[in-house]
């Protein structure tokens, strides 16, 4: 038994293309606006360890429908003729070069294709259209009709009566709004299509569904790596001895903040190739939140925890939230660097009382100063970092391949992270883990320790992608 | 089924192979592991042989970097042997020494091949103790580590640069790579160099003790005690008797009597050895000193240190087979091995057609002033009755309409009957009513050819897109859909044929 191809046609420039992308994760299919945009087909193959389980078709648009449904009813005889009508239509007009476009689409189906068929739900049915259909019925092959929903206006239900009559099975689907389920749910509409065709439609899904799993679980590992190296980073810079440190320490807080921001660039990067979201681009608008700034002020107070939260998490026994503390902190910390030579200080400019990482100044032997900066001892960043990794994942695990859009990491306006919305029992084991990463030293604990963390994180991904946290 | 063993070889080659990995790219490692993973016909379940048949696959033929490591270890460990023999043989050589006149003390052969062995025993002990049992005891993590420094094994690696280069460079590749996992395979680096040690602990007893045997043989050996200490011959003889408790059962000619005790104490008196007791002391009791020296090297010294090196081998062993191959980069392989890979991009990236190209788009003001007249050709418009269109199109082009034909629809006898009424070229424009949404056809230019043909040059055929609204109305098209109508008349080539906005936007 061969596996199942699915032609995906339709009239010009109703999101054919979108459905395949979406279906085939492939956000490299040509999608715009204006029509003719696929020009020949494009063959999407699902394979699962090279061996083929479906094939999806992208065509063109019909174009000449009413004409070359006249052609066929004009040499039609009986019912049983009428594939053949179809097939001799393909045959004949090759040579004259006329239709190609139903040509072009009709081909795989005649080879024995099975139909998709895509109209737009926004916009209203018209009469028509009925000669696409009424050709996709002469082909006999089973098929089945989506109702693309382009724009924002309803005409489902008008569609649905008219494709009713054609199609065994009509579903609606927004190619733009497909997540993980949703695909999912239109695959188990290909098994209804033909019995021979299940058990490769079934492998297909339960393959997918194996790999969204694994996809879960790297993305959560890429996660608590990310933090795990924000947590540890520490920079370094040698200062002559007698001038000025300031701009020495500018300079050093500057590399400090882009060498963290570096690297949640390479986790998103990291999660967005798991998704083969490959031509992705993030806003980088300084209006949205989760792409402003790390140390923007603004994402401080709406992501992580509140203080509340931090103290009752109990990783600073309710004394560093105090906002006066800090100062206290400072200067305990400049006693200390007192001893050793230099004096030490804390970065707390950008974020009023908030210190985020230690800087020191050491002498050094053969002359000079060294300034170092880090590691992270700010306990709110883990929980900054995290809830902002969480909701790029919650975008771009549901984003639809069919989106050409820039991705808009915007979180509601009012509403906290989501790492705020855990139960105390909850954030206290996540606390947990984070401790055990920004403590552990020795390298191969520090993977068990990420690995850990990374258990606790696939569990908030998986509520992240269900809405239930 | 057991699971396979993994061999020093085998650890060291996989690090190596994690370290080459690492610069490869995802996919390539992702399609490379699964292929071998479907090719090896072991129960994903165990990983441990998955992963070993996996390293067999990707090592290839020839020498490895773990094979090459290994042989270089074990020639170093031969050398080893071979010192420890020499040494061993050395020193038994000078212990046991008779020049004729200076009977062969007793005390420092005990001291050297019984006290000392005894007592390293002991340090092994505290050597090979897990670290978090010796928490309690201060300053015994620090003896630890010195202890692990210490090791005679160390000795083998160095000692194994005798061997080509490219052995060597094997060699400090896999340790380094073992040293960087040091939690991970902290237990068989330290088994492993602790077995190196015993194997050299047992060439030196062997050594020591063939040349005792050969001088005992060979020669007529005349043994006494002698020390500095205040040691009565009583103490002595029950010191040598506890030490004899093991093999008095079985062989009591080797435990020494209280008479041979007292009858072999000797002093230095005036640069020359005497004997206690009546005269000069019996030169047969003088030679039964050597079967409870023999004894004692082979209980004290032999024996203890071939069961380390057996212990040795044996928790090497286990220690290899309790590797869990699950750090993160293996549980990553693991992954790809099993997991199977999913494609389903397009199977040639094609490239969209051309944007086309920009074109402007006219108001109804420009085109008919005051209420012109106009011919309207309403394109695909069944729901729309004539007095609508007259009334709609009326007010949004502004043009006196003249008359109305449906086209376009699904009947394509009606463009038939529409270009019928254009048998003779009208005074008046044409204008052709579409629905904005939907993309020019084939279909439509098709039929504007063939009306153009009809009309002839010169005479203005305007298409207008019409959005519906909600309810019965008409609105403005929405900007992108005016703007693909206006660029796909446009590549038409014809001059006189233009896109116009009901809406009297114009671009």
């Amino acid at each position: 038994m061969e596996p199942p191809v699915f032609a995906v046609v339709g009239h010009v420039n109703k999101g054919k293309s979108s459905i395949v992308a979406a279906l085939a994760e492939d956000d490299s299919v040509p999608i715009a606006r204006q029509a003719r945009t696929t020009r020949a087909n494009q063959i999407f193959p699902l394979r699962v360890d090279s061996r083929t389980l479906f094939t999806l078709i992208d065509t063109p648009g019909f174009e000449q429908a009413r004409h070359a449904l006249a052609w066929m009813r004009e040499r039609e005889t009986s019912a049983a003729e009428r594939s053949n009508i179809v097939a001799e239509f393909v045959r004949q007009h090759e040579q004259t070069g006329e239709f190609p476009e139903e040509r072009e689409l009709l081909r795989p189906i005649l080879d024995g294709a099975g139909i998709l068929y895509v109209v737009d739900g926004s916009r209203p049915f018209s009469p028509r259209y009925e000669a696409e259909m009424e050709i996709l019925r002469w082909t006999g092959r089973p098929r089945m009709a989506m109702i693309n929903r382009i724009g924002e206006r309803d005409h489902v239900e008008e569609w649905r009566q008219a494709l009713d009559q054609y199609f065994s099975l009509v579903r609606p689907f927004n190619a733009h709004a497909a997540d993980f389920q949703i695909r999912l749910q239109l695959l188990y509409g290909f098994r209804e299509l033909r019995e021979e065709w299940r058990p490769f439609v079934d492998e297909a899904i339960h393959a997918l569904e194996a790999e969204r799993e694994r996809r879960r679980r790297r993305s959560a590992r890429a996660i608590a790596d990310m933090v795990g190296d924000q947590l540890a980073l520490t920079l370094d810079k040698r200062v002559p001895d007698e001038v000025d440190l300031a701009p020495f320490r500018r300079q050093l807080e500057e590399q400090y903040r882009e060498a963290l921001r570096q690297r949640e660039r390479k986790e998103r990067d990291e999660v967005e190739d798991l998704y083969q979201h490959r031509r992705l681009r993030r806003q980088e608008s300084e209006l949205s939140l989760v792409t402003d700034d790390l140390f923007d002020e603004t994402v401080w107070l709406r992501l992580g925890l509140t203080r509340k939260q931090l103290a009752a998490t109990g990783l600073l026994g309710g004394v560093l939230v105090g906002g006066g503390i800090d100062l206290a902190a400072g200067g305990a910390t400049f006693l200390t660097g007192a001893l050793i030579g230099g004096a030490i200080g804390g970065v707390s400019g950008w974020l009023g009382t908030r210190s985020l990482a230690k800087i020191s100044i050491q002498g050094l032997r053969l002359g000079g100063r060294l300034l170092r900066i880090g590691p992270m001892r700010n306990p709110q960043f883990a929980w900054i970092a995290l809830d902002r990794a969480l909701l790029h994942y919650a975008l771009v695990s549901q984003r639809s391949h069919a989106r050409r859009d820039e991705l808009v990491l915007e979180p509601d306006g009012k509403q906290q992270g989501r790492t705020s919305q855990l139960p105390l029992s909850e954030r206290r084991e996540i606390e947990a883990a984070l401790t055990r990463v920004r403590k552990e030293k020795d390298p191969d604990f520090q993977d068990d320790a990420r690995e850990d963390l990374a258990g606790k994180i696939e569990g908030l991904l998986e509520r992240a992608v269900s809405g239930k946290g | 089924m057991p699971s396979p063993q993994l061999t020093l070889a085998d650890l060291i080659d996989l690090e190596a192979q994690m370290g080459r990995d690492a610069g490869l790219d995802r996919e390539t490692l992702r399609r490379r592991d699964r292929a071998i993973g479907r090719e090896i016909s072991v129960a994903p379940t165990d990983r441990r042989e998955l992963i070993l048949a996996w390293l067999r696959r990707v090592r290839g033929l020839g020498d490895s970097t773990g094979e090459r490591a290994a042989r270089a270890l074990a020639a170093g460990t031969w050398l080893l042997c071979l010192i420890g023999l020499v040494a061993g043989a050395g020193a038994g050589a000078a212990l046991f020494h008779y020049d004729g006149v200076r009977p062969v003390n007793v005390v420092p052969i005990l001291g050297l091949f019984v006290a000392l062995p005894f007592a390293l025993l002991l340090l092994l002990v505290l050597a090979a103790a897990p670290p978090a049992w010796l928490t309690w005891l201060p300053g015994a993590r620090a003896l630890q580590d010195l202890l692990r420094f210490l090791s005679p094994g160390r000795l083998a690696p160095a000692l194994s640069r005798i061997m080509p280069s490219r052995f060597r460079r094997s060699l400090d590749e896999g340790l380094g790579n073992l040293r960087s996992f040091d939690r991970l395979y902290g237990r068989v680096r330290f088994w492993l160099l602790a077995g190196i040690s015993q194997a050299f602990l047992v060439s030196l007893q062997i050594g020591a003790l063939a040349a005792a045997m050969a001088l005992v043989i060979f020669t007529d050996l005349a043994f006494a005690w002698s020390t500095t200490l205040q040691v009565p011959a009583g103490t002595f003889h029950a010191i040598t008797h506890v030490i004899s408790t093991p093999w008095a059962a079985f062989a009591p000619e080797a435990v020494p009597s209280l008479d041979l005790v007292e009858a072999t104490r000797y002093f230095r008196q005036g640069g020359t050895f005497v004997g206690v007791g009546d005269g000069a002391p019996n030169v047969v009791l003088l030679g039964r000193w050597w079967p409870f020296l023999v004894y004692g090297i082979l209980t004290y010294g032999l024996l203890p240190r071939v069961l380390t090196l057996g212990l040795s081998q044996w928790r090497y062993r286990a220690a290899l087979r309790r590797i869990g191959l699950n750090h993160a980069p293996l549980q990553e392989l693991y992954e790809r091995l099993t997991q199977p890979v999913i494609e389903s991009r397009a199977q040639s990236e094609t490239a969209g057609a051309p944007a086309a190209a920009a074109a402007e788009t006219l108001s109804a003001g420009e085109v008919f002033a005051g209420q012109s007249p106009c011919a309207i050709i309403a394109w695909d418009l069944p729901e729309s009755s004539e007095a609508q269109i007259r009334e709609e199109a009326g007010r949004g082009l502004k043009c006196a309409v003249e008359g109305i034909v449906f086209a376009g629809e699904l009947d394509v006898a009606t463009d038939e009957r529409a270009l019928d009424r254009f048998r003779e070229r009208p005074d008046t424009p044409v204008v052709l009513l579409v629905k904005s949404w939907e993309s020019p056809t084939r279909d439509l230019t098709l039929f504007l050819e063939r009306l153009r043909k009809r009309l002839g040059d010169g005479v203005p055929i305007l298409v207008a897109p019409v959005e519906f609204q909600t309810g019965d109305g008409w609105g403005p098209a929405e900007r992108h859909d005016l703007a693909e109508w206006a660029g796909r008349m446009k590549a038409e080539g014809d001059p006189w044929l233009r896109t116009v906005d009901l809406a009297g936007r114009r671009d």
